[in-house]
């Protein structure tokens, strides 16, 4: 592994180093308490009843068996929850129709996938909840079914919901179907693009839906006193989240919730809405002690969001001597049971790392009887970026040129407008295809059946809403509270940040993630924010300590504030006072802070804009076994500009780790749905991502190119590595056997027919 | 004059298909006032589910932002992550 400096940046002492993360010991000895540790005396045991069917009106539901049932505290179903009017806000990962989301944690008058959750108890023991769900009576009547986006966007599709009229097209249309909406976003004339190019290569592409495996399943505990004052402890991507929708889902007064965030076994984007934790508290509020909910594994394969499948028609044209001179997309992706996959972001992400004057990107949100999609790293962005990188590919090889020259050529950089309008600013594309480019694994040589495949991937990163306050304690010693749950190592790069700022050693900040009611409101931690936006508001807190430590050392020194400076951790006096008085340590300062005023602290909310966008390059080598199609990944180089990786080793874990899902989407991953709509692979035996001995060790080089809107010069980078993979491995694949695999995923018998051709 | 650019399915629901407008604005607050007196309901749904990049800097959230003579305003959906 690597760090390229790019940029000179003045000399930081904690910033850039690999320190141990605070909650590494805790995780590794069993201590850290993830969302299934909590519990309270009198618990209950919440379960709940999930659709057989992927289609079916819900005539009945008779819960009085269950109810009599001993040791069943409380039975609900859709009807017990509020009915909830359409209204779109935006407070999770994206735009949310509230309607929706209530509908899809609890089905009221039809049930839209198989797993979709139809009743729930709480009960004395898990034994007894499982006999109460089998005493509660469904009456069914089961309709057609559709799961594929094709199938669901024919005019004799089964129709999930009578009052979808697609948004975005002209004339309005009068009849309900399955297609909620299209966007589109580019500039120019594609048409007149396309009649410049010298070579076309068009081409369908699918993706299918993948989970976001998480290790740990979704899992909450949650209690109603009889004032109706409510805790919920639970594991998400924010706790700011699972509150406002609790409060909305339920009809609550969101004063009156107050959410714990639990350690997170992993979320990648999943966890960024809520399934059981309404159900938990209404069950709770229903019998007056507390109930948690924890899903298995074919629960959370069942019911929760993957990201979404898609069909796609990417068609490319260039001139001969290397310029792409008009792109066109036509995405269709599968939202799930609801509207609102990723059209978006997909349409916008498409073409985004080149410059192409006449561009046009269309996205499609269809339904299908499959659980409602989530955000996944990136989230629309690897499966609008696979098929463009796969055909840049072919392009490339269709001109007989080398496809990173071929993208280096068409590369966007700080000037460019993007495809989908507003113009770069500084950014790091360019460099990253250059590392690549000089890389040794780009001379490696290649044996039989053996090719390489290169990709590149865009992501904005976003900023958002952060709190954060540093406490000093009489030892001076430092509290550092925020509001973003930690998913991939935030504490560590918080702690280095707020260390680096104050001037102290690392070891002396203690990073906390308050509560809903300890902390100010925060965004969810996602989209690549955390480094990046609650960081600002680590510095940014930090910063106001400073200045509360310098008011501390002028009160005992008796001099203007405007006369003492803050330096590596000690207030000194300016030139004027320096021989009559002594710097003073933070240390020294908070044991006199009684003195001066009481305890130190800085505080800080904010709204961080300005996230630099990210790319990433990534060059892969595979091997095909012709016999069987088996593929091999044999070396995997990924470059990314993070900005200033804070902890590069927590960069480098981040790419890692979306290398290691990106390979999994394009090789093995999908749901197996049967006739009967019924998920057949819920588990991991069946669902299968790659594991270590699948892998080779995934090199990693971090670019940093710096985003100016950052002190530090932070870029998230956490959503771009599972961007390229999908196109590098099928480019590699290409490579090896001649054959342009454009369905995922190219499991051993689609690559091995696609040889036998 | 401030540019300012609507995605197609913005400008087919709100401005009967026109995407680019120049509008005597120096400040985002003005220009949703003035969208909105020119397109009843555009501001709102701005302010809701949209966010603005402006001179190619993304703004999920641009309300105070003051604009430029000549600055560019793209309107795009919100953004959020996995």
């Amino acid at each position: 592994m690597d760090t390229k400096v790019k940029q000179s940046q003045g000399k930081l002492k904690w910033v850039g180093t690999r320190q141990v993360r605070p909650d590494g010991v805790d995780k590794v000895t069993g201590r850290a308490r993830f969302g299934a540790d909590y519990s309270l005396p009198g618990m209950l045991v919440g379960k709940v009843l999930r659709s057989p069917h992927a289609h079916a009106r819900i005539i009945s539901i008779d819960k009085s068996k269950a109810e009599a049932l001993d040791g069943v505290k409380a039975v609900v179903s859709g009807e017990d929850f509020p009915d909830i009017a359409k209204e779109e806000a935006f407070i999770g990962e994206g735009p949310i129709n509230f309607r929706y989301m209530a509908h899809n944690m609890m089905a009221r008058d039809k049930a839209l996938y198989d797993g979709h959750a139809v009743a729930a108890v709480a009960a004395t023991s898990e034994e007894i909840a499982q006999k109460a769900l089998a005493l509660i009576d469904v009456q069914y009547e089961v309709l057609p079914h559709v799961i594929d986006v094709r199938d669901a966007m024919k005019p004799d599709a089964p129709i999930l919901h009578d009052d979808l009229f697609t948004e975005g097209v002209t004339p309005e249309p009068t009849r309900a179907s399955n297609i909620a909406k299209q966007v589109e976003f580019g500039r120019g004339d594609p048409d007149a693009g396309f009649a410049k190019a010298d070579v076309i290569v068009e081409r369908d592409y699918s993706t299918q839906p993948v989970h976001q495996a998480y290790i740990e399943p979704h899992a909450t505990l949650a209690s109603v006193d009889e004032e109706g004052k409510c805790q919920v402890w639970a594991s998400s991507q924010g706790h700011f989240m699972v509150r406002a929708y609790c409060a909305k889902l339920l009809g609550l007064d969101l004063a009156n919730i107050k959410v714990t965030p639990t350690e997170i076994g992993g979320g990648f984007g999943g966890k960024t809405l809520v399934y059981i934790e309404p159900v938990a508290l209404l069950l709770s509020r229903r019998c007056s002690r507390p109930v948690k909910i924890v899903m298995d594994r074919e629960e959370v394969f069942r019911s929760t969001g993957p990201a979404p499948g898609s069909h796609s028609t990417v068609k490319i044209g260039a001139t001969k001597d290397g310029k792409i001179v008009a792109g066109y997309a036509e995405m269709r992706l599968q939202a799930g049971a609801y509207p609102g996959s990723q059209i978006g972001p997909a349409g916008m992400t498409a073409f985004a790392p080149y410059e192409i004057e006449d561009v046009k990107a269309v996205g499609i949100d269809v339904v299908v009887n499959r659980p409602k999609v989530a955000a996944y790293r990136a989230p629309g962005a690897p499966l609008a970026e696979f098929p463009v990188e796969s055909a840049i590919d072919e392009l490339a090889d269709k001109l007989g040129m080398d496809p990173i020259e071929f993208r280096l050529k068409n590369a966007v950089k700080e000037g460019t407008q993007s495809c989908y309008g507003p113009v770069f600013q500084k950014i790091g594309f360019i460099e990253t295809l250059e590392a690549v480019k000089n890389h040794d694994h780009y001379q490696t040589k290649l044996g039989p059946n053996q090719g390489r495949g290169v990709a590149s991937g865009f992501w904005f990163n976003i900023g958002g809403e952060s709190t954060a306050t540093v406490n000093v304690n009489e030892d001076g010693s430092v509290v550092l509270i925020v509001g973003s749950p930690d998913i991939g190592g935030s504490r560590a790069s918080l702690a280095l940040m707020c260390a680096e700022t104050l001037g102290i050693d690392y070891k002396q900040v203690r990073p906390l993630i308050g509560d809903t009611d300890a902390i100010g409101y925060t965004f969810l931690t996602g989209g690549s924010r955390v480094t990046f936006a609650t960081g600002l508001a680590a510095i940014e807190a930090a910063k106001n300590c400073i200045d509360d430590l310098r008011k501390r050392a002028a009160i005992l020194w008796d001099i203007d504030v405007s006369n003492v400076e803050w330096r590596d951790g000690v207030a000194h006096p300016v030139d004027a006072y320096s021989d009559e008085h002594e710097p003073m340590t933070l240390k020294q300062l908070a044991a006199q802070s009684a003195k001066t005023g009481g305890p130190i602290t800085g505080h800080i909310a904010l709204n961080a804009e300005g996230a630099g966008p990210g790319f990433g390059s990534h060059v892969c080598d595979v091997e095909v076994d012709p016999e069987t199609g088996r593929v091999e990944i044999l070396r995997y180089t990924a470059v990314q500009d993070a900005g200033r990786a804070i902890h590069p080793s927590y960069v480098e874990g981040q790419i890692q780790g979306g290398v290691a899902q990106g390979i999994g989407w394009a090789l093995n991953e999908e749901y197996i749905y049967n006739a009967e709509g019924r998920l057949d692979n819920p588990g991991f035996l069946d669902y299968r991502v790659p594991v270590c001995s699948d892998l080779p060790m995934i090199d990693t080089v971090i670019v940093e190119v710096e985003n100016p809107n950052h002190p530090y010069g932070v870029r998230g980078v956490g959503e771009v590595p599972i961007v390229p993979p999908l196109a590098a491995v099928a480019n590699a694949i290409e490579a090896a056997t001649g054959k342009r695999l454009a369905d995922l995923p190219m499991s051993p018998p689609k690559v091995l027919a696609a040889i036998d051709e | 004059m401030a540019r300012v650019v609507l995605t197609a399915a913005l400008a087919n629901r709100f401005t009967g298909g026109e995407t680019t407008m120049e509008l005597e604005v120096d400040s985002v607050r003005k220009l949703l006032k003035a969208l909105d007196a020119d397109y009843p309901g555009l501001s709102e749904e701005i302010q809701n589910a949209q966010l603005l990049a402006i001179d190619g800097e993304i703004f999920q959230e641009a309300f105070l932002q003051k604009l430029k003579p000549d600055a560019e305003v793209y309107v795009l959906p919100k953004l959020g992550g996995g």
